[in-house]
């Protein structure tokens, strides 16, 4: 800012000026505009008032070269919001299984994980709904607001309808089926892969199909419709609608959950494995040792 | 403009849903209704906005994210006090700016008052584009406390304009408050700014 100057009054400028300077310097009188040149006129006459003006240029410069060139956060908007999720959840003290689904297409992905465990056999998902988009942002704003809601949850393997959108419940399903078939759910992940009765390699990932609209081919990778607590990829920091394409360098494709199944057994209990996913439009990699379980029932 | 019988004064071209609002009064009726996933769009959409208004305040993008994740808690508990969505723009913005101030008031009392103000001395005066990257953060800590000094309704309007270079009518939009007064708060603010980088840079012996 330019220096003070001694003599003829204070540094604030002539009070009648005040509000003049400040909308001349913020362009708000056209040139040649009677308010302009009464202010330029002003100005060649008052060194207050030029002085004034000039630390307002000082001000705005400081302001304007302050301005970040890219403004978001450091988190993915799928992270943030799932934090902001977690804030309000933590203040309010009590679960949202409403939100349980929200943006991430988790609680769609149960639903057409409790699909396939009623559906012996069935090779797609349930009905017609469209699923929720994991990690898709494209489309008019109704196909997106269509494909995030939740679909009608099917019945669950006791008999009671289970919300699309409880992933708890879904996962009670999902333990129950597996005590009946010893761990075998075509289109499944849930807590491993392998064979009642040996070691199996544990990754710790329910997955699901990442589904489409209708008519759209099947993309890459497997939808993570939740993470096991303390297991292999939840140490590798891999989260609830994450996707799954790759491990060790072996593209899970778009057979879904069963060709996870089957690299992470191939790796075997105990083994590195390196887990490409995606999160949002980024690609991340986590490093896991997978762990072994012994499958005795 | 014509005033709404609330005192608020609303221009007379807005249409149900304003050009500018990104679907958002919609997705807040959504939300009212229901809608399990509306929030969560809200929030996505809503956030770079909120985000970089807090890192441009807080200089800080830790400081930032929490005080941005905090304003939404905010927003979501007392959406019951937002009567029109068409507003809710606005209305965040304003719990966002006020979310970010408590951060900056609780985070100035972990730093020196006085920090900087040698280097201030030393650079005021030069074009600021000519400054270096450490002398331009030593101006913007002394901003940033310069902005914090204001009170809110002058802080609203000069954030939006000189920090995040809103137009006015941009501005008058979302703080529903009408565009001469947007004119008339940053003149004030300004002046306000002006003053107290003043005393500050007088303030060094």
């Amino acid at each position: 800012m330019t220096r003070e100057t001694e003599g003829g009054g204070g540094r604030d400028g002539c009070a009648h000026m005040l509000e003049r300077l400040s909308d001349f310097h913020d362009g708000r009188y056209g040139p040649g505009s009677p308010e302009a040149t009464e202010v330029e006129e002003h100005l060649a006459t008052c060194p207050r008032c030029a002085e004034l003006l000039a630390d307002y240029r000082f001000i705005s410069g400081l302001a304007k070269c302050l301005r970040e060139k890219s403004c978001v956060p450091r988190k993915g908007e799928d992270e943030f919001a799932c934090c902001v999720r977690e804030a309000i959840r933590r203040r309010r003290g009590r679960r949202f299984a409403l939100w349980a689904g929200w943006g991430l297409s988790a609680a769609a992905a149960a639903a057409i994980v409790v699909a396939f465990v009623l559906g012996p056999g069935r090779a797609g998902p349930a009905g017609g709904t469209p699923a929720p988009l994991a990690g898709r942002s494209e489309g008019t704003e109704g196909e997106r607001a269509a494909a995030l809601a939740p679909p009608k949850g099917p019945a669950g393997s006791d008999g009671v309808p289970v919300a699309a959108h409880d992933l708890e419940a879904v996962r009670r399903d999902i333990a129950a089926v597996e005590s009946r078939t010893g761990g075998r759910m075509p289109g499944v992940v849930p807590v491993g892969a392998g064979v009642r009765g040996e070691t199996r390699a544990f990754l710790g990932v329910y997955a699901a199909e990442v589904k489409t609209a209708e008519g759209e081919a099947r993309p890459e990778g497997v939808l993570v419709a939740d993470v096991v607590a303390g297991s292999p990829a939840a140490l590798g920091g891999i989260r609830r609608g994450d996707i799954i394409l790759k491990v060790n360098g072996e593209a899970v494709g778009s057979d879904g959950p069963l060709r996870l199944r089957q690299l992470v057994r191939r790796a075997g209990p105990g083994a590195r494995a390196s887990v490409t996913y995606r999160r949002g439009d980024e690609t991340r990699e986590a490093d896991v040792v997978l762990a072994g379980e012994d499958v005795s029932r | 403009m014509k005033a709404s019988p609330a005192g608020n004064v609303k221009s007379p071209d807005a249409g149900p849903e304003s050009p500018g609002d990104n679907g958002l009064a919609e997705l807040v009726r959504r939300h009212r209704s229901g809608d399990a996933v509306a929030f969560d769009e809200i929030v996505k959409r809503l956030t770079p906005r909120l985000y970089s208004l807090a890192l441009r305040s807080l200089g800080n993008a830790e400081a930032a994210e929490e005080a941005v994740q905090e304003a939404w808690v905010r927003i979501y508990n007392k959406m019951s006090d937002l009567h029109d969505p068409q507003a809710f723009e606005g209305w965040a913005i304003r719990v966002t700016l006020s979310r970010i101030h408590d951060e900056y008031r609780a985070r100035a009392r972990e730093r020196s008052a006085r920090r900087g103000l040698a280097e201030v001395r030393a650079v005021i005066g030069r074009p600021p584009e000519r400054l270096s990257a450490s002398e331009r953060e030593d101006l913007a800590r002394v901003l940033r406390d310069a902005v914090a000094s204001l009170d809110e309704t002058h802080r609203e309007v000069f954030v939006l304009r000189e920090m995040e270079g809103l137009p006015h009518e941009e501005i008058s939009r979302l703080l529903d408050i009408p565009e001469g007064t947007v004119w008339s708060r940053l003149s004030y603010a300004r002046k306000a700014l002006r003053d107290y980088l003043r005393r500050r840079k007088d303030d060094v012996s």
